[in-house]
């Protein structure tokens, strides 16, 4: 063998003893936690006022928006066209947490959480319903907060359909066939 | 990047007797169509004419409603021109492999024909690629996608494989007579043929064999799987080898354990949607998916991204290039043996995930790269982290190079070995990093630049020898220049918009186009066909490294066992985007 | 008290310290291994993790251990005792102080070299027991590597034994009272280069390499049965160390320490050795975290090609100068 040992292992050991010197740089977790950055996108969860009611306005954007399918909102409709959330139901285990959701949605209802201990030892426990049995917020575009709120039911039901896609025919239902 | 000359494409293909229509197509290039018996004939021609289209880019196919329309995407280097075959073949019909003219197409028409229903002739492993016996060609139109309530019923979603009932078997057409040239598998003497199945592949120049053994005695040849659980095939990839000893005589690549159908779910989505899908097939650098993806897009948008949504582009995509080269760097000291680089290559890593974590959101699965631009602007935080991470990683390359570069036994280990000569790279078809290891300079990011690439000042580095040691070597140089690229941008990051203002559902106009990028394994291509609607008529997502794997097979022949583990870690292959 | 008594009691102090060297040096190695990749190691179990170890032992004895249907065996129940017995035998002649030895026998280095060059053998046992095709490479691959080393090994341990005149391990431990062997440094590059191969240390550790061939011979092994092989490996480790401690650097003595003042303080000896042996082991296992592997071919050719010739040519030298000196300065 025409090579030389020595001098490359020697350093590749010298190497190994500084890091050997250096701190490690583990993160003992549970005990210790990494702060998450504010853009961070795990579990959805539900936006709320300061009155503690919830914004969403069952407008159905996030549901046709999800790629999986994993939002469902069963919703019925009042006489007067007001909205009545039977069941927001968010399967957890199946979210891969693409934020696309939260993008669609007008009314900023809901955001990608930092809640990233999700296991649950009951496969059951991976589909929560995030509301159940609320009245849907009346639409107030969340760009809009500071206008008065819009006064007809009439005009309101087309805000929504229209602040999502702007660019859209009405709501399609061309992924859903 | 110049377009082939229409007339002189047609003269060259009409004097080998083959009829033919060219025709170039906007926002595509130029397109010659067959006639299917002629393919070889055509592919024969344009290899050998002047003008030496002798590079296989890609081959695939499209359901067009009413036939299968394969489609060859061929390259001249010398001349820098691309050129589209396509031959219109009926549902249900056969398909003439033409892996004797391309060694690059032995796995690209394996997949063809089971994902559309083909059968094919004169391939030498006539097999299914990506999907089991009974599995339905689903490329096809005819083959839906599960409604949301089926998908919604998500207890239900396994699928008894024994209980598929496709009538769709083998894709062999009967009789099957292989080429003569893969009669050179004859210096397997001595041995038992594996099991009834096709012959494995040797090229006739393929491999010097490693001096071992005392040939003249009757041995026994043993077929092992190094399966797809292995604490070294990166990723789910099982290698079927037959040995000799130690020495490995030859190999088959079993692939599609990871196989997810990403093609065929692009064409239920929604444009803004399809980068969620592009993620997680290279899923270590899923900025340069989505890139060729909304490159793709765009093309046919034909949108002008802002030149600060681009330069936020390659920023994302650089840091994300020395990150999935570090996911190549450790695993190659795990391979050999130095268990410490692994851990330090991965400290930095940990850093430029907190980078594109802070940005996008996710360390992994991005969706940042959107049709249009990109999702949101990069802020101050992330700004401090990067320059921060610049000012240590350059030491910590120099450490990482003695510990493992420098050092004798590695050398030894890896000098010589797995020698890929230029020849056999563009045979099959091989990009990225190790084209580029063996001497031959091509870059997309430099040859055809793309997202303002043309406006930064880097080197492309290219080693000679072609072995794995020349293959780290140009890796590790990528890794250098990439923190060049990151410095100037982050330097001279441009004022503006952070994407141009699309629509939130997109339709492009129905076409067709390729975009590509320099992913850190190569040139990553999307084939993009649209028709109008808002989610693609179909996508083919060209996996730079599918070609790699095939060179790797034919380079493991010959070696020792321990050296198939080095030489599969240096050729960085990613089994999600082979298997998509 | 009965000779016996006194027997069976040396017999189990040797098995005893070697079930306790192995608990401590799997625990030394995960630290010593964490802290080079700039990680922590064990931490949960115990301050710092030290229990770690012994909850491994307690997880070990309670997992299933099956026996897969074709195996040979005999020979797979039998090749971990034949891994295992010879490694434990080589404890008997290793001094750990003047009077601390079970047995100072008059050819202890001849006897360490001769029980372990059995090894071998229980590997090749457990590789073909197995049945399976991984486990046999990896053994063909251990007894190829380690039958090549046992010659060159006790080729350069003999030059120590012709500075110190004897076999004994006791008397080469004395006669390194002025200056450690470790001077004749060829020699002791020689040794640790076929030591770390015998005793199948990385760079050297190609019977099991894990990320080649999952775990070498030892694959179809479970529970105790793959205790014991693991617990034979890390043994081979300590006397391997040990040997080199005790032909190259004095064995339990200090430096300007007499050996008889250092014998008076009883036990004193006995640490000093045990600090010294450690230390060799962490040298080790930092080389153990750090140097690739070397592949079988290059290994096997580094033994017939270089190191026999080497240490054969080592002896001749050794000899020649112990021959001047000796007429130069007159017979010791």
């Amino acid at each position: 063998m025409t090579r030389v040992y020595g001098w490359g292992i020697l350093r590749s050991m010298a190497i190994a003893f500084k890091n050997f010197a250096r701190k490690p740089i583990t993160v003992q977790y549970p005990h210790e936690k990494i702060d998450l950055p504010e853009r961070a996108r795990w579990a959805v969860a539900m936006k709320r006022d300061e009155d503690g009611s919830p914004r969403c306005t069952a407008c159905m954007a996030c549901e046709r928006a999800c790629p999986d399918y994993v939002i469902k909102i069963d919703v019925t409709t009042g006489e007067d066209r007001s909205k009545f959330i039977d069941r927001w139901h968010y399967e957890i285990g199946a979210c891969m947490m693409c934020g696309l959701c939260v993008e669609s949605c007008a009314f900023d209802a809901i955001e990608m959480s930092h809640n990233y201990e999700l296991a649950r030892i009951d496969a059951a426990n991976l589909a929560i319903d995030l509301l159940v049995d609320t009245p849907a917020a009346a639409p107030k575009r969340k760009a809009a907060a500071e206008k008065p709120a819009a006064p007809a039911a009439a005009s309101d039901e087309a805000a929504p359909a229209g602040a999502s896609e702007p660019a859209s025919g009405p709501p399609e239902g061309g992924d859903d066939a | 990047m110049q377009q082939p000359d229409t007339t002189a494409v047609r003269s060259a293909l009409e004097h080998a007797g083959v009829t033919v229509s060219v025709e170039e197509v906007e926002r595509l290039g130029v397109v010659c169509r067959v006639e299917p018996a002629s393919v070889r004939d055509a592919l024969i021609a344009l290899r050998d004419w002047e003008h030496s289209f002798d590079f296989q880019v890609d081959l695939f196919g499209e359901d067009t409603r009413e036939a299968i329309d394969v489609v060859y995407h061929l390259r001249s280097f010398s001349r820098d021109e691309d050129l589209f075959v396509k031959a219109t073949h009926p549902y249900d019909s056969v398909l003439t492999s033409v892996w004797d003219i391309h060694p690059a197409a032995l796995m690209p028409e394996r997949e063809l024909c089971e994902l559309f229903g083909l059968r094919i002739l004169g391939h030498p492993n006539p097999k299914r690629l990506l999907t089991t016996d009974g599995c339905p060609p689903y490329l096809r139109k005819e083959v839906s996608i599960r409604t949301p309530e089926e998908v919604r019923d998500r207890a239900s979603q396994v699928v008894n494989v024994a209980e598929l009932t496709g009538a769709f078997g083998s894709i062999a057409a009967e009789p099957a007579p292989a080429p003569a040239a893969s009669a050179a598998s004859a210096g397997a003497e001595g041995g038992p043929a594996p099991l009834g199945e096709s012959q494995p592949l040797l090229l006739p120049d393929a491999i010097k064999r490693a001096p071992s053994g005392v040939d003249h005695v009757s041995t026994e040849h043993l077929i092992l799987s190094m399966g797809p659980q292995h604490p070294s095939t990166h990723g789910v990839l099982r290698l079927k080898m037959e040995i000799d000893g130690e020495e490995v005589v030859s190999t088959e690549a079993v692939i599609g354990h990871l196989h997810r159908g990403i093609e065929k779910l692009a064409e239920s989505r929604r444009f803004n949607a399809v980068g969620t899908l592009m993620d997680r097939g290279d899923y270590v650098s899923g900025i340069h998916n989505e890139l060729a993806f909304a490159l793709a897009t765009e093309q046919l948008l034909e949108v002008d991204v802002p030149r600060r949504a681009s330069w936020l582009r390659v920023l994302l995509g650089e840091l994300n290039r020395i990150a999935s080269h570090i996911t190549w760097y450790g695993p190659v000291g795990l391979d050999t043996g130095v268990m410490g680089l692994f851990l330090y290559v991965f400290r930095d890593r940990e850093s430029l995930l907190d980078i594109l974590e802070d940005i996008t959101g996710q360390r992994m699965m991005f969706n940042y790269v959107r049709p249009g631009g990109v999702v949101a602007d990069i802020t101050t935080t992330a700004e401090a982290k990067i320059r921060a991470f610049l000012d240590t990683f350059d030491t910590y390359m120099d450490e990482n190079e003695e510990i493992i570069m420098g050092n004798e036994i590695f050398q030894a280990r890896t000098q010589g070995l797995g020698v890929l000569t230029p020849e056999m790279a563009l045979a099959f078809g091989v990009t990225g990093g190790n084209l580029r290891s063996t001497g031959v300079s091509w870059d997309l990011r430099k040859d055809r630049p793309y997202s303002c690439y043309d406006e930064f000042d880097f080197q492309v580095p290219v080693a000679e020898t072609g072995d794995v040691y020349a293959r780290c070597q140009v890796r590790v140089g990528e890794m250098r220049q990439s923190t060049r690229i990151i410095r100037q941008c982050i330097d001279g990051l441009p004022e503006g918009e952070f994407t141009a203002k699309v629509p939130r559902v997109l339709r492009p106009p129905a076409g067709e186009t390729y975009a590509a990028v320099e992913s850190p394994r190569g040139e990553l291509g999307i084939h993009l066909f649209t028709d109008g609607s808002d989610s693609p008529y179909r996508m083919r997502y060209r996996p730079p490294a599918m070609y790699a794997l095939q060179a790797g097979e034919t380079l493991l022949a010959g070696g020792l066992i321990a050296d198939a583990v080095v030489v599969m870690g240096s050729m960085d292959v990613v089994l999600g985007e082979i298997d998509r | 008290m009965n000779p016996w008594l006194i027997v069976v009691l040396r017999f189990l102090a040797a098995l005893g310290l070697m079930l306790v060297n192995g608990v401590v040096m799997i625990y030394m190695l995960r630290k010593v291994l964490a802290r080079l990749h700039i990680r922590l190691g064990p931490m949960e179990n115990g301050p710092w993790g030290m229990f770690q170890t012994v909850f491994d032992v307690l997880k070990l004895f309670t997992k299933e251990d099956p026996t897969p249907a074709a195996v040979d065996r005999p020979l797979y129940f039998l090749a971990p005792a034949v891994v295992f017995v010879p490694s434990l035998m080589a404890y008997i002649a290793i001094p750990f102080s003047a009077t601390w030895v079970v047995a100072d026998l008059p050819l202890g280095l001849l006897f360490v070299f001769a029980v372990m060059s059995m090894i071998p053998l229980g590997i090749l046992m457990a590789g073909w027991a197995s049945n399976n095709k991984w486990s046999l490479i990896g053994a063909m691959r251990a007894v190829g590597a380690q039958v090549t080393y046992e010659v060159p090994m006790l080729l350069a341990a003999l030059p120590v034994v012709m500075m110190a005149q004897s076999l004994n391990l006791n008397d080469i431990v004395r006669a390194q009272h002025s200056v450690w062997f470790f001077v004749n440094v060829p020699a002791f590059l020689l040794f640790l280069i076929a030591g770390l191969i015998e005793s199948g240390q990385t760079p050297f550790d190609l019977a099991e390499a894990e990320s080649e061939l999952v775990s070498g011979f030892a694959t179809e092994y479970a529970s105790m049965k793959f205790g014991l092989l693991f617990l034979s490996e890390f043994s081979n480790t300590f006397i391997f160390s040990a040997l080199l401690v005790t032909l190259f650097f004095g064995g339990w003595q200090l430096p300007f320490v007499s050996a008889s003042t250092l014998s008076a303080i009883g036990l004193f000896p006995v640490i000093v050795f045990m600090l010294k042996t450690y230390f060799v082991i962490f040298l080790l296992m930092a080389v153990r975290g750090t140097l690739p592997r070397v592949r079988v071919d290059q290994l096997l050719a580094l033994g017939w090609k270089f190191l026999l010739p080497a240490s054969l040519a080592w002896v001749m030298v050794t000899g020649l100068v112990i021959k001047i000196g000796q007429t130069l300065v007159g017979p010791r």
